[in-house]
């Protein structure tokens, strides 16, 4: 007994007040947006909520310059109400100019190395000044960090988009098989709009990017159908469309090396369901027919895809990764994948299964 | 005895009613009744504490036909009446413990042997439904402040030769009876005798309850878990007895005690044996949920906000935010203002009469519910915490280990704030480390799953259907492990 009331007095001089951090005291930094200044110093902006009912906004803007992240945090907290935390970041921002610029890493290592910054933060590229989105105001939204998670999220789910969180930013660069990507958000009339994927190359620079109707034809190369994305194509005649839902695929990626050159034979099978369709099709007897249709269109998209991102030399479906799987002694030889990748062969084979046209019947 | 006063009866009565009045000085209450019986008549003296006697079994069974005997008497043996229970002494000491109990003593001129009646008869209860444990599909009588009734209690259920019981008296001024019941070819022998032998060190003036008695014998008095079932049920009784259990009856309390007991027998009821396997289970699992938010929910909402904010999920985080936003008091601070008062409101209604019982509900409810927060003393997410806490520790269906969990949410709390989830996991292990050693009359109380019994979880965190639990469980050491033959498929 005597033991145990030792062991408890000696919990009690060994107290941790030193690391606590209390919420209260806390400046939340949901929101960290880098964007280019002027003499090559960088503009930090960070966004956190405020939860005084006294104040104006439910959220802070905290704009200040410095030559890196964590110096521009050291700044910040000169005038921010508590001490400036990365735990809880949401978002990630980097301007498109920025991103052309340099090399990412050098600039996000402060978010990898700081074990007490969250890295599963959502990394986006800003088309524009990053000032237009910081000081945009969001009448009918919540908080603007979370209006910026949502719209990303959504817009990735619905295939306009893609998400990456930092960990599979870092991930993706490091790998000699791929390249990373990220979204891209706009501010358009005071309306935050995600869409397009900004394509990063092996230096981790801003190289180019697909835009919003490509996105679709991006989640299906990398085999992401699910949960349903939606195609919309038309028809021979003017004005009349055809939309489609692709629900699920079967897809094999076949590298070989021939000539000098990596081949990759991509095939797909894809089953979709016919969703809307503003002319008359007779589905019963022209199946077949609108299924060839389909997937030739469907094909050309692909290919366009794909040759655009050949054109920028990067890899972000992950085409490399086939090839480091079945031709290693090739992919060895090579210096730079994304450089051997531009020079590929590649065929892609779409069949399209309608697996249901809808109750009008 | 009677300090120098002779040691027995003696022939002569008038000596004997002396020596009764030397000894019962200002003892109102003790009726002395002469009578002459007998023909010739015989000058015979009865006596009788009035307070304690049933008036109508000495009128009727004893004075009246005292009054119309014809026969002659010269011995006290000669005396017939109509009474079952009676013996004969010589000695003072036996004359007037048993008088104290209730008994009538009848003393006959020339002869020194006393007859002692059986008139037991005080004010007592009439049974009635448990108070405490209530329960839906069980029985509606609960023990009362009788040895007696409650032992009548238990042997309805068990009309068997190896009930057996076995009576002593505990405290030297109230000679309090306790009765040791058990089934004598379950229950384990090495076991029975602990409790007798620690039953019998107990040197005190009298147990007047049997929660007393309970911490003179209990193994470790520095746990805070209890370690013997106090019960009120006679169904829950019964049960336990068949698991190889001894139940100590105390008269004069209205609750029996139980041991050899273990952790999970607290979260079983009488009820989950009545009601279906799978609702039973599932009531199981809940209070097993219960025992963890009882503890750690507190505790976790301090840590989380002042070491690991980055745990809660950024939607419940702005909530949190906003409504600690006026809140002046740091989260430990907050978390055991409240606590301490949903402590007292919980006495306060407990001791309070029902009617103005009330009044305790309405205030608690208005003032720490809602004014509280208004006026931003504790933010609505510490509201909604203690509330859930309460809940959490009133399913737990025994008082004491309620009461044990309740109070160990304040070291967890104290811990939190020192340490956050770090502390708490060190709180955690170290319960765990002391359930694991504790133990209940010699027999681990962590049983069985530490020592772990893997046939005896059937009745743990799920209740299994009554047929597959063909046998009785370990941790009591029984003897004889059949209950049940497997007669269904």
């Amino acid at each position: 007994m005597k033991k145990c009331i030792y062991a408890i007095l000696c919990f009690f001089i060994t107290t941790g007040c030193g690391m606590k951090t209390q919420l209260d005291e806390l400046t939340l930094a949901l929101t960290v947006g880098l964007d280019e200044g002027k003499n090559g110093n960088l503009l930090i902006y960070s966004i956190s909520p405020v939860f005084n009912k006294e104040a104006k906004n439910i959220y802070e803007v905290i704009r200040t310059v410095g030559m890196t992240p964590r110096d521009g945090r050291s700044k910040a907290n000169a005038f921010a109400s508590g001490k400036i935390v990365g735990g809880k970041a949401q978002n990630i921002i980097v301007s498109k100019t920025l991103a052309k610029k340099h090399d990412m890493f050098s600039y996000l290592d402060v978010f990898y190395r700081d074990p007490k910054n969250s890295t599963t933060a959502n990394f986006i590229v800003f088309d524009g000044p990053l000032k237009d989105l910081m000081y945009v105001r969001l009448n009918d939204k919540p908080r603007l960090s979370v209006a910026i998670r949502d719209v990303i999220l959504t817009a990735h789910v619905s295939k306009q988009t893609t998400k990456i969180n930092m960990l599979d930013f870092r991930r993706l660069s490091l790998d000699r098989a791929q390249t990373s990507f990220a979204p891209i958000l706009k501010v358009h009339k005071g309306d935050l709009i995600a869409g397009g994927i900004a394509l990063f190359n092996e230096q981790r620079k801003y190289v180019g990017s697909l835009l919003q109707k490509e996105s679709p034809y991006f989640a299906i190369l990398k085999k992401n159908v699910k949960p349903a994305t939606s195609l919309t194509f038309q028809t021979k005649k003017q004005k009349e469309y055809v939309s489609i839902s692709v629900e699920h695929g079967d897809f094999s990626y076949k590298p070989s090396f021939r000539n000098g050159a990596f081949h990759f034979d991509v095939r797909m099978k894809l089953g979709v369901i016919v969703t809307e369709s503003t002319t008359y099709i007779d589905m019963k007897k022209e199946k077949k027919k609108v299924e060839k249709w389909l997937a030739k269109e469907i094909q050309k998209q692909l290919e366009s895809v794909v040759k655009k991102i050949q054109k920028y030399e990067v890899d972000p479906v992950g085409f490399g990764l086939y090839a480091r799987a079945y031709e290693y002694k090739q992919f060895q030889k090579q210096k730079s994948w994304p450089k051997a990748f531009a020079k590929a062969k590649i065929d892609i084979h779409p069949t399209v299964e309608i697996i249901s046209y809808g109750v009008l019947q | 005895m009677m300090n120098g006063i002779q040691q027995t009866v003696t022939h002569s009565l008038d000596m004997n009613e002396q020596t009764l009045r030397d000894y019962f000085t200002k003892t109102p209450d003790l009726i002395y009744c002469h009578l002459f019986i007998g023909e010739p008549k015989k000058r015979a003296l009865l006596i009788y504490l009035n307070t304690l006697v049933d008036k109508n079994s000495i009128n009727n069974n004893i004075i009246d036909p005292l009054l119309f005997e014809t026969k002659q008497i010269h011995t006290i043996a000669d005396i017939q009446l109509p009474i079952g229970s009676k013996s004969y002494t010589t000695k003072w000491e036996h004359v007037i413990q048993r008088v104290f109990q209730g008994e009538t003593a009848l003393f006959l001129d020339g002869d020194d042997h006393v007859l002692l009646l059986d008139t037991q008869g005080w004010p007592q209860r009439a049974i009635a439904e448990p108070q405490i444990e209530s329960s839906l599909k069980g029985s509606h009588q609960g023990f009362i402040e009788t040895c007696e009734k409650n032992i009548a209690l238990i042997r309805r259920y068990l009309p068997h030769q190896q009930l057996k019981i076995e009576e002593t008296t505990v405290g030297r001024r109230g000679h309090t009876p306790v009765a040791l019941l058990y089934l004598e070819d379950v229950a384990h022998p090495e076991v029975l005798q602990e409790l007798k032998d620690r039953i019998e060190q107990v040197d005190v003036d009298t147990i007047v309850n049997t929660g007393e008695l309970m911490q003179y014998i209990e193994d470790n008095p520095f746990s805070p878990f209890p370690q013997f079932l106090l019960t009120e049920r006679p169904d829950a009784a019964v049960s336990n007895l068949l698991q190889g259990r001894i139940v100590i009856v105390v008269d004069r309390s209205p609750s029996v005690m139980i041991g050899p007991m273990t952790f999970i027998t607290f979260f079983q009821t009488v009820d989950d044996y009545s009601t279906r396997w799978m609702i039973a289970s599932f009531l199981r699992l809940l209070r097993l949920l219960a025992f963890f938010m009882a503890i750690f929910l507190p505790s976790a909402y301090i840590a989380a906000l002042s070491f690991h904010y980055e745990i809660i999920p950024l939607n419940l985080l702005l909530t949190v935010g906003e409504s600690r936003e006026r809140v002046p008091l740091p989260p430990i601070l907050e978390a055991i203002l409240m606590e301490l008062a949903l402590e007292m409101l919980r006495e306060a209604g407990l001791r309070l009469p029902a009617p103005i019982g009330q009044t305790v509900g309405i205030v608690g409810g208005v003032v720490i519910g809602q004014a509280a927060v208004e006026a931003g003393i504790v933010s609505n997410i510490m509201v909604v915490i203690v509330s859930l806490t309460a809940i959490a520790s009133f399913i737990i269906p025994n008082p004491d280990m309620s009461e044990s969990i309740r109070l160990l949410r304040f070291p967890m709390m104290i811990a939190a704030s020192l340490f956050g989830l770090v502390g708490m996991v060190i709180g955690f292990m170290l319960i765990i480390g002391h359930l694991i050693s504790l133990e209940s009359l010699g027999t681990p109380a962590g049983s069985p799953f530490a020592p772990t019994r893997l046939r005896d979880w059937k009745d743990t965190l799920l209740r299994f259907p009554l047929w597959m639990m063909r046998t009785r469980p370990l941790s009591a050491r029984p003897t004889q492990l059949t209950r049940q033959k497997k007669f269904r498929k």
